[in-house]
């Protein structure tokens, strides 16, 4: 049986591997498509010479396909190339980056879970009641609430007429608490709803007729039956938010001034540096690829059936 | 006078509020002795589930509401308690303890992301305070005591990894943990094959004599009640019709509705003698329908269908499934084939494979000749006008947001046989054939009964003038009596529009009124084929004897002792 299992996750692997490449090709042409970086990145008065000059020096004198073998060669060698616009090597850039997205990440993914979880189960034992109903509605506002509109909403309150919490940077814990809400909002809405939608349907099941027949508390009857058949689709939702939030930090970052990916991929992208969008989108494929993943390995272990499944 | 183990006094349960309320339980009472069997016994609908759960204290649960009654219960220590006043904390104490409860579906009974074993052990640490070490011991001891081969392994095995008789003694087992003094068991077997049913049965009946255990039996199967029950309550829409021991009952039923129960059974060698079909409630000897003709109009010759199995990371084909292996047999115009055996044993495999619904992979299926696996799509969807089935479970079956008329119609329609209002006259025409009415057009599935969806599908099958009709295991999920109804108007059917069944069962009872002939299969092969007198007055192989001894038979007087094998 665990030989079942470690077959499939196997199978797994190998496809997000291949994913992943797909996306490195395919970001690498795509970023090519777009026009000459050279026209954008030298200033309009520029003499012929010297302007080739600066294009063998940045290799973009060479054809796309030996460009993108050189560009393979260096992802693999853990060589990411030098920023076009700053001059400084791509992996230094990202290392400065990236603590803070991954912060920002863990802050929003834990408040979503931790505040959405236990409003899902209330929202699902108290259907049709009062406190089930205002639950829902304020998902759905939460859900339906741009995120843009939220964080300017949360700097007038917190920032400018309470002076609570800091508008922008990232300096100090303190300074991710906004952004990690914002960024958080749209998934605890969909957390809030999944868990509810989950727990109504699992709560129907004959098994938990079964544990209540066999003089089971309630708490266990929900905590234990009931909640550990309805975290089977809860943990599917949260892979899904997460590559939702990989976009959604892009907005946060900017409007918070956060100094993570999210920002730095903008700014590559307007312009044109190909070294850091490159590396920004296979690094945001990656985190993507691995939370799917992590969602099957989870989804394996929560779910004795899954193993079975994969023969 | 011995006290009452558990007496239910003018007990009135209700569903749903206000204008919508439903009594579904009216002033039933009846009572129980400790260590007796009662059955309640009934339709669907009549109840006797409803009254199960209250007595658990769970009809809130259910979203039912005890109006009136009391249910009292006469606790370990002597305490007597009224179950239907009681507080949640005294029924918790009760329930699994003192009272437990075996259930109809062993497939959705049990949590499927906790091991057996732990389902079991949680019992005894819920009520005994048993660490897990001990209480695992025990639960060990009790997945013996059921008949589980390799105990060790099973119990750390998930419900999936079961058999449906497995689960069902896991079930049980997890009921007996506590040793209850009453055990309530609604419909333990209608879901299993017959012999794994008397099994099951067997076992119950010996551990609830071993530990004393009252038991209350909830079954619309008078064959089940015969082999079980002391006493019996008839229950019909919430009312107690009669109660009586179970012999007189059987011998003599004072309620007309007792009587029809009883009728609809059908009786294992009641047919002795007749050669051809005979429709429930009917003398067979009296019974002369049109013989079938010799002419083959289906003959499958060395049909199998096997599943691959692959393994590993590249998915290498290790070896393969053989559902249906080398199966040879032919059906005549008019003639019913039945096809016997155990789940799994290949008969719904071989159904499909004769309609490509599964695919073959070696074998003729010839019908009037051709040989169907070999058509293209195009002959093939041609061919399919002569071919029907009728599933086994009838709601499954049906589009849930098509209403009767475009159910029956849409082969019709498909076939661009009929159109405008000729399509309405054909569907009244079908509709009245099967029984139903025309106002039945306009319904959906869910505004019908489980026996008139089953009409409506068999509509459905006959609305291209078919010639063979396969059944698989069409009438399995019915009441007994509505069975009884179904399955003549299978035979109507067939004395009027000369139709062949390929009749897929594994209910020998039924199968007897139906056949012709008979085939048995196991692990995929026909293991036995002949006459219906044949294999019913001479098996020559012992499976098929297995197979009919396992019926329940429905006569207290020739209850046999409990003969336990071994679970494998």
């Amino acid at each position: 049986m665990w030989r079942k299992m470690l077959d499939q996750l196997i199978r797994r692997t190998i496809g997000a591997v291949l994913t992943l490449g797909v996306v490195i090709a395919a970001t690498f042409f795509a970023t090519r498509l777009s026009g000459n970086a050279a026209d954008y990145l030298l200033p309009p008065g520029m003499d012929a010479q010297s302007k080739q000059a600066m294009i063998v020096q940045m290799g973009l004198d060479q054809p796309v396909l030996v460009q993108f073998w050189h560009y393979l060669q260096g992802l693999v060698t853990g060589d990411m190339g030098i920023s076009l616009y700053e001059r400084r090597p791509v992996a230094d850039i990202y290392a400065e980056r990236l603590p803070n997205t991954v912060m920002l990440f863990i802050y929003a993914l834990v408040i979503a879970i931790v505040v959405g979880l236990p409003l899902g189960l209330v929202a699902a034992l108290n259907r049709g009641k009062a406190i089930g109903s205002a639950i829902m509605g304020i998902a759905f506002i939460g859900y339906a609430t741009p995120n843009f509109v939220l964080a300017i909403i949360m700097i007038l309150v917190f920032s400018f007429n309470l002076h609570w919490l800091p508008s922008s940077g990232s300096m100090t814990p303190l300074h991710f608490l906004m952004p990690a809400i914002v960024l958080a909002a749209p998934m605890l809405a969909e957390i809030v709803r999944f868990t509810r939608n989950a727990m109504l349907d699992v709560l129907g099941q004959d098994y938990l007729r079964t544990a209540r027949a066999k003089g089971l508390p309630e708490h266990v009857v929900v905590g234990k039956h009931a909640l550990r058949n309805a975290s089977i689709p809860i943990v599917t939702i949260l892979g899904l938010q997460v590559a939702g939030m990989v976009a959604r930090v892009v907005i946060v970052e900017s409007v918070f001034a956060t100094k993570g990916i999210g920002d730095l991929v903008v700014y590559a992208a307007i312009g044109r540096d190909y070294p850091v969008l490159q590396f920004g989108v296979v690094l945001i494929a990656l985190i993507v690829v691995i939370s799917s993943l992590v969602v099957d390995y989870a989804y394996a272990l929560l779910d004795p059936r899954v193993k079975v499944a994969a023969s | 006078m011995v006290q009452n183990l558990l007496s239910i006094e003018n007990l009135s349960i209700s569903f749903g509020r206000g204008d919508k309320a439903r009594r579904v339980v009216e002033d039933l009472s009846f009572s129980i002795a400790p260590g007796e069997c009662v059955a309640v016994v009934g339709e669907s609908g009549s109840g006797k589930s409803v009254t199960a759960f209250s007595v658990l204290g769970l009809t809130g649960f259910n979203g039912g509401r005890i109006e009136t009654g009391a249910i009292n219960f006469t606790r370990r220590n002597g305490q007597v308690v009224d179950l239907a006043k009681a507080d949640e904390k005294t029924l918790r104490a009760i329930r699994g303890d003192e009272i437990a409860m075996v259930f109809q579906e062993p497939m959705t009974a049990l949590n499927p992301v906790f091991t057996v074993g732990e389902q079991i052990s949680e019992v005894l640490r819920q009520h005994r305070g048993m660490d897990r070490q001990a209480a695992d011991a025990k639960a060990l001891e009790l997945i013996t005591r059921v008949r589980i081969t390799d105990p060790a392994r099973r119990f750390k095995q998930y419900p999936h990894e079961l058999s449906g008789g497995m689960r069902q003694r896991v079930v049980i087992a997890m009921a007996l943990a506590c040793s209850p003094r009453l055990l309530i068991a609604d419909e333990p077997t209608t879901a299993l094959d017959v012999t794994i049913q008397a099994q099951v049965l067997d076992l119950m009946r010996e551990l609830s004599r071993e530990d004393g255990m009252a038991l209350l039996f909830i079954t619309h199967d008078m064959g089940v009640v015969a082999e079980m029950a002391d006493r019996v309550v008839v229950m019909r829409k919430g009312v107690r019709v009669e109660e009586q021991a179970v012999g007189p009952l059987f011998a003599a039923p004072n309620h007309v509705y007792t009587r029809r129960l009883l009728d609809a059974v059908p009786r294992l060698g009641a047919m002795a003698g007749s050669t051809g079909p005979a429709p429930f409630g009917t003398d067979p000897a009296a019974c002369q329908g049109k013989q079938p003709s010799s002419e083959a109009l289906l003959e499958v010759k060395n049909l199998s269908t096997w599943f691959p199995i692959h393994k590993g990371v590249l998915k290498r084909h290790v070896g393969d499934v053989r559902a249906v292996d080398d199966v040879s047999f032919t059906i005549g115009r008019g003639e019913t084939l039945s096809l016997v055996g155990e789940s799994g044993s290949g008969k719904s495999t071989t159904g499909r494979s004769i309609l490509r619904l599964a695919n073959p992979h070696a074998g003729q299926v010839l019908l009037e000749g051709r040989d169907v696996l070999k058509l293209d799509q195009q002959a093939m969807r041609a061919v399919r006008r002569d071919m029907q089935i009728v599933f086994q479970d009838p709601y499954a079956a049906l589009d849930p947001r098509l209403d009767a008329f475009e159910q029956i119609v849409e082969p019709l329609v498909i076939h661009n046989i009929d159109k405008g209002s000729a399509l309405r006259d054909r569907a009244i025409e079908l509709v009245r054939r099967v029984g139903l009415e025309d106002e039945h057009l306009e319904r959906y599935p869910h505004e019908f009964s489980g026996g008139q969806r089953q009409r409506l599908c068999i509509a459905r099958a006959i609305s291209l003038s078919p010639k063979l009709i396969i059944a698989d295991e069409s009438v399995s999920a019915l009441d007994v009596s509505i069975q009884a109804q179904v399955v003549n108007l299978l035979m109507e059917l067939q004395q009027e529009l000369g139709l062949s069944y390929l009749f897929i069962s594994h209910d020998m009872g039924v199968v007897e009124r139906i056949s012709h002939r008979v085939a048995v299969m196991q692990h995929g092969k026909i293991v036995e084929i002949g006459s219906r007198a044949q294999i019913f007055e001479a098996p020559g192989q012992d499976y098929t004897r297995q197979l009919i001894a396992a019926v329940p038979v429905a006569d207290p007087s020739r209850r046999v002792a409990p003969k336990l094998p071994a679970f494998a």
